[in-house]
């Protein structure tokens, strides 16, 4: 017990145990955003190409929808059917933005001919909102 | 007093938390944009669903009124766009 008092007490061992514990707790947690941050990534990745295709195929729509509602404005009768048809069912096109406002998913009697849109995106994620972009 | 290899020690335990704390904080803030981005991401591909299907029979529309009525101007358009279609033409009857 003399030993002990008459020894000098220096704060080094306490201050190294505390610092050994902050870097394994700042470690373990260096570890985990890690993998989180992979994670991410990966799944970033995995989404690059219905992302893409979703992004052509807003760009093809709102291309279509402008230039049937312009042949519509210029006096086309089918464009103006057409145009006519998607009003009466909700949905208005904006030529000017190249826009489409969607209230509710819409059904178009089936054609006689086989329209092949090319490329075709497929997405299949779950249904969301009424979008209106 | 710490002597002088105690100071060393604990400095460069200290210095090697900054340095992890540092990382933290960055390879967080990147995740939470990555995170931010795949949101965003996702939910502009559920909403392009309900347009896909838009797209696809505003497309079909357009396309039998063109083969019905041999619009040019509405072949033109979906052609501009990369679509092209085929009619199907109705067997004839078979004569006797």
């Amino acid at each position: 017990m003399n030993d002990l008092s008459n020894r000098t007490a220096t704060p080094f061992v306490p201050l190294l145990l505390l610092l050994i514990g902050l870097l394994i707790w700042s470690g373990a947690q260096m570890l985990q955003l890690f993998s989180e941050y992979s994670t991410l990534k990966t799944l970033l990745g995995n989404q690059a190409a219905p992302y893409a295709a979703s992004q052509k195929l807003r760009i093809q729509l709102d291309a279509v929808a402008s230039g049937t509602q312009r042949l519509a404005d210029q006096g086309n009768q089918n464009a103006r059917l057409v145009v006519d048809e998607l009003r009466k069912r909700g949905i208005t096109i904006n030529p000017t933005a190249a826009d489409v406002a969607l209230p509710a998913p819409v059904t178009v009697p089936a054609p006689a001919a086989a329209a092949t849109p090319n490329p075709t995106p497929s997405t299949t994620p779950p249904a969301p909102d009424a979008p209106s972009k | 007093m710490l002597k002088r290899i105690e100071y060393i020690i604990l400095t460069l335990a200290a210095a090697a938390f900054l340095v992890v704390v540092i990382a933290n904080v960055s390879v967080a803030r990147t995740s939470r944009a990555l995170q931010t981005q795949f949101s965003e991401q996702q939910q502009f591909i559920a909403a392009t669903t309900q347009l896909e299907v838009l797209n696809r029979e505003l497309i079909r529309a357009l396309a039998e009124l063109a083969a019905r009525n041999n619009d040019q101007q509405i072949r033109s358009l979906l052609s501009a766009n990369g679509i092209t279609f085929t009619v199907e033409q109705k067997p004839a009857p078979a004569k006797r």
